[in-house]
């Protein structure tokens, strides 16, 4: 369990983090969501007692970070992959973490059998891959066996089967009962990840909300797309249905069903060259939310027209 | 890749057991000996006190007319360590770089996650140190002082085990070279940056004591003696009687100095993000 009550770091004149409060729960994974510069880092470096917050608290267990009587039992963390030193072989990186919590050459064989990287032990971490270095990290993070675990950005620089392993163990942490924290600045791979989102954006909090609400709030549109959009449009209105314009001849329908739309077209002999259904993603969504709190965004509210 | 669950870690009944001196020693420890140049600067460093000395002593009995001649048992011990301050240079700047590499990768964000304690890194790192180059230093001044002993024999110099200076000597200077390293460390958590801080342990080594002694006559006689520098070099003397500290207080304000530096380290790291 992690509490972020009323958190708030300022760099200068800079508010890096503004009074964020959410709570991150045991037995899910819950994604850290936002654009690069949000306060994401700042906040897990807050929470792991690196950065001493302006003000609020972090509290892990119960605690702040810095009283936790064992720090790496309790909370696994990758704040970075490339906190290693480049000179150092995979296995060193890991034995100095263990000897921290007086353990040794067999747990540090095990976490690097479990990230998949007992070959590459002896090897210097400078010649590792970026996906490689987010294994080590996270190998790093699970070294102490932790309850709590917070990862930033471990999907970067992953390949798509190393994406798929990172989301898998991320399951079986969360279904072991473990409190998982991990942040991007992907929505679609957090929307195939996390259970629960929590976003930023400027470092403000914009969303605490379970994925799934994210996600299906919006009814879905269907996409038609034939030579006649006027003529379709007027008889998909007189239908009942809402229309938009789309851009390219097509058309955004809702409130119809795609079946109810194709039996239309057919008895009103409308060509028909594409008639799709669009679920809202939890990248419009999430571009929805975090629109008044970036910092700099291109204007494109012309390119796509999300109903609502 | 393996399917396996994640295994628990094998001792779950030292669980409530966090992170001690002890470990965090030996977190440091392995740390030091695993990056090449650490290995390297160390050995170097073994080098420079184990040769240049005995060389100096073959100096001294194959020409030992283009040689001072030596009259008493402090010539003799400072021939047979003239390779230590070169020794001390080279462990400070170890010293420094077993800090500052920390901080370019943000690896020291993962050392402050398995020991938030910061005071207790500082501490680790410094135990560490101290335990890889200690003994090290101190096997590396005897053999010197040994070697030397043996070729400046022909020459019939004052060298003897026999008398606690030469002792004396190999201790101090094991305590030299150590403290060097150990005030590199300080600069290094001060500073965060390997340039700087060696900079400032060359500054604290050679230019702090000719800055002090441009100051008006007095005040140069009460300061000068007390610096790192000179605290440094009056505990390496042999005999009791000379300028400056008498040795062994001079070892104290030498480890004055250090305990000093490493305090204000700790206040330093403490304070700041990581």
């Amino acid at each position: 369990m992690i509490e972020i009550e009323h958190l708030t770091k300022r760099f200068g004149s800079t508010l890096a983090v503004d009074d964020i409060s959410f709570t991150v729960r045991p037995g899910l994974v819950t994604g850290f969501l936002g654009p690069n510069g949000a306060g994401k880092s700042t906040t897990m470096r807050m929470i792991l007692g690196l950065d001493r917050p302006t003000g609020g608290t972090a509290r892990v267990d119960g605690r702040s970070f810095v009283d936790l009587p064992s720090p790496v039992r309790a909370v696994g963390a990758m704040l970075d992959a490339g906190q290693v030193h480049p000179r150092r072989t995979a296995q060193a990186h890991l034995t100095a973490i263990a000897e921290t919590i007086g353990e040794g050459r067999v747990r540090v064989h095990q976490v690097l059998d479990l990230v998949g990287l007992t070959d590459q032990a002896r090897r210097r971490v400078g010649a590792f891959s970026l996906g490689m270095r987010q294994r080590l990290g996270i190998a790093a993070a699970l070294i102490g066996d932790p309850g709590i675990i917070v990862l930033d950005e471990p999907m970067n620089g992953l390949d798509p089967d190393g994406i798929i392993w990172v989301r898998s163990l991320l399951r079986r942490l969360a279904d072991e009962g473990r409190t998982v924290f991990v942040s991007s600045h992907l929505m679609g791979e957090m929307a195939q990840t996390a259970d629960h989102l929590v976003v930023v954006g400027r470092g403000r909090l914009v969303a605490d909300v379970p994925t799934q609400r994210l996600l299906g709030g919006q009814a879905c549109v269907v996409r038609v797309r034939g030579p006649e959009p006027a003529r379709l449009a007027r008889v998909l209105t007189d239908a009942g249905a809402t229309v938009e314009p789309a851009g390219d001849s097509a058309l955004h329908v809702s409130d119809l069903e795609p079946a109810q739309i194709a039996r239309l077209t057919l008895d009103h002999r409308l060509e028909v060259h594409e008639l799709v259904t669009e679920r809202r993603s939890l990248e419009d969504a999430f571009l929805e939310l975090t629109h008044d709190a970036t910092d700099y965004r291109a204007d494109h509210t012309t390119e796509r027209t999300v109903t609502r | 890749m393996s399917d396996s669950m994640l295994t628990p870690a094998p001792t779950p009944t030292r669980h409530i057991q966090g992170p001690s001196i002890g470990r965090v020693t030996r977190s440091e420890t392995v740390k030091l000996r695993t990056i090449r140049s650490h290995i390297v600067l160390l050995t170097t460093a073994a080098l420079f006190l184990l040769v240049l000395g005995p060389v100096q002593a073959l100096g001294q009995v194959i020409a030992p007319q283009g040689a001072q001649p030596i009259t008493d048992l402090g010539a003799a011990t400072s021939v047979a360590l003239n390779g230590g301050v070169t020794a001390a240079l080279l462990l400070g700047v170890l010293g420094v770089l077993s800090v500052t590499s920390e901080f370019p990768t943000a690896l020291v964000r993962t050392t402050f996650w398995a020991v938030p304690r910061r005071g207790l890194v500082v501490r680790g790192k410094a135990v560490a140190f101290s335990g890889l180059v200690l003994p090290l230093v101190l096997v590396g001044a005897a053999v010197a002082l040994e070697v030397s002993r043996v070729i400046l024999g022909r020459i019939g110099s004052p060298l003897t085990w026999a008398e606690p200076g030469t002792w004396w000597a190999a201790v101090a200077m094991s305590l030299y070279a150590v403290g060097w390293g150990l005030l590199g460390q300080a600069l290094g958590w001060i500073l965060r940056s390997a340039v700087g801080a060696a900079f400032a342990l060359l500054g604290l080594m050679f230019v702090l004591p000719m800055l002090v002694s441009l100051l008006p006559g007095p005040a140069a006689d009460a300061v000068l003696p007390l610096l790192a520098s000179e605290v440094g070099s009056a505990m390496m003397r042999v005999d009791q009687t000379g300028p400056g500290l008498a040795p062994p207080v001079a070892a104290l304000v030498w480890v004055g100095w250090i305990a000093a530096g490493l305090a204000l380290a700790t206040v330093t790291v403490r304070r700041q993000d990581a």
